[in-house]
């Protein structure tokens, strides 16, 4: 039997990374430990935040969610508002749901529901299907995209909207440290290295841009495995299946990718991590991310002639890129 | 010895274990990725190196997916 490198009880797991047996106490409080740590490191929170937190029924919301609650009690002066965007997806996200809703009434928090179909007047389902006709159809000047394409960007922008429908200032998603490596390869694999730049950081700061929600990432340096292992140990409730359209992604792909290379070179995923801070500092003149984040302010923004949300201004016909893709598929 | 095994989706048995098969074996023989694995037996999370018992009911589930 293993023991628990740092109080010697019985180990409930190795962390191969760090070549450490852990027991589940220490494990759990290693991983609040981190989540307080990204805090310091890209000041997440402060006294007189109003933090929408998006929970989605998974493991790494659950976990941020209970993280961020116990750190906002202890910080005080914080909102959290937890919000649930539903895709629209039968079979996957209703039973998510429903794991979202029994962890915010074990927490003690009302949970608020905003759908595709409403903001966007089209679920993924919806979405999905008439992707498919026009493209049987072969409909002239109609490029099908891969659903994450589309999902990706109907689910930027209603989280913002949730947000600051909630009335927060700042919104507080689950990215772990895996996401953010897998981020980090595609970004590299599709020549995009400038995307590593401030727009994907994980801090948040005091000023919001006008029309967003500061986007705060506080699972970036924990793995995915050990959200899941968190909420097992802590008793959180969490679904684990997976969204029926996922297996058409790039990220799918790349993800295999660096679990095998985990498995073989221990490490890997953090290491992703580190090269990613270090190239962001690099590919901001040298500065910390967050005043890389204030001189991005300084980017003009566009907004949308059609729903009014304010973007960057690269999509065409003055339409925000979710409003462009509703034009695509015939919504709007 | 015989174990039970579940991945999530269904159970299936395996018989004519050794005694001291260990976690970790039974991962390695089922060709899978320890790193995405949330390991319990008996429903406790448990470490790979643990013991199996006979009629221990062994769970792996593969954390793969977002959330
Ligand atoms: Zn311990
Ligand atoms: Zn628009």
């Amino acid at each position: 039997m293993s023991a628990c490198l740092k109080c010697g009880l019985p180990a409930a797991m190795r962390m191969e990374y760090t070549m450490q047996d852990l027991c589940g106490g220490c494990f759990t409080a290693q991983f609040e430990r981190r989540v307080a740590k990204t805090n310091r490191d890209f000041s997440l929170l402060r006294r007189g935040d109003i933090v929408a937190v998006g929970v989605s029924g998974g493991k790494d919301s659950a976990a941020m969610l209970y993280c961020l609650d116990k750190m906002a009690k202890r910080i005080g002066g914080i909102t959290l508002k937890p919000i649930l965007i539903d895709e629209g997806i039968e079979g996957y996200r209703n039973v998510a749901a429903l794991k979202a809703q029994e962890l915010c009434s074990q927490l003690g928090y009302t949970l608020q529901t905003f759908s595709y179909k409403e903001l966007f007047s089209a679920s993924m389902d919806e979405v999905m299907a008439r992707r498919d006709e026009l493209a049987q159809e072969g409909k002239e000047g109609f490029t099908p995209r891969i659903s994450c394409t589309y999902c990706g960007v109907f689910r930027k922008q209603a989280l913002n909207k949730a947000a600051l429908g909630v009335g927060a200032n700042k919104l507080a998603v689950g990215h772990n440290a895996d996401d953010t490596a897998q981020t980090f390869m595609m970004n590299l694999m599709r020549s995009e290295p400038a995307r590593n730049g401030p727009m994907g950081s994980a801090g948040g700061e005091e000023e919001p841009q006008e029309g967003f929600a500061r986007r705060v990432k506080p699972l970036v340096y924990n793995l995915e495995i050990e959200c899941a292992l968190f909420c097992k140990l802590k008793n959180l409730p969490f679904h684990l299946g997976g969204c029926p359209y996922a297996g058409e992604s790039f990220r799918g792909y790349v993800k295999d990718f660096l679990n095998g290379a985990e498995k073989n070179y221990p490490g890997t995923k953090f290491n992703l991590l580190h090269s990613f801070l270090e190239i962001q500092k690099g590919l901001n003149g040298g500065k910390s991310q967050k005043s890389a984040i204030a001189a991005s302010r300084e980017i003009p923004m566009a907004q949308c002639t059609r729903c009014g949300e304010k973007h960057s201004g690269r999509s065409t016909g003055g339409l925000c890129k979710a409003c462009e893709f509703l034009t695509e598929l015939q919504f709007a | 010895m015989k174990i039970r095994v579940s991945n999530g989706l269904g159970k299936t048995e395996d018989e004519g274990l050794e005694l001291g098969t260990t976690v970790q074996d039974v991962i390695d023989s089922r060709n899978l990725n320890g790193q995405t694995l949330l390991i319990s037996v008996n429903g406790k999370i448990a470490h790979p190196s643990t013991e199996l018992k006979e009629g221990d009911e062994l769970e792996l589930l593969g954390v793969i997916y977002g959330g």
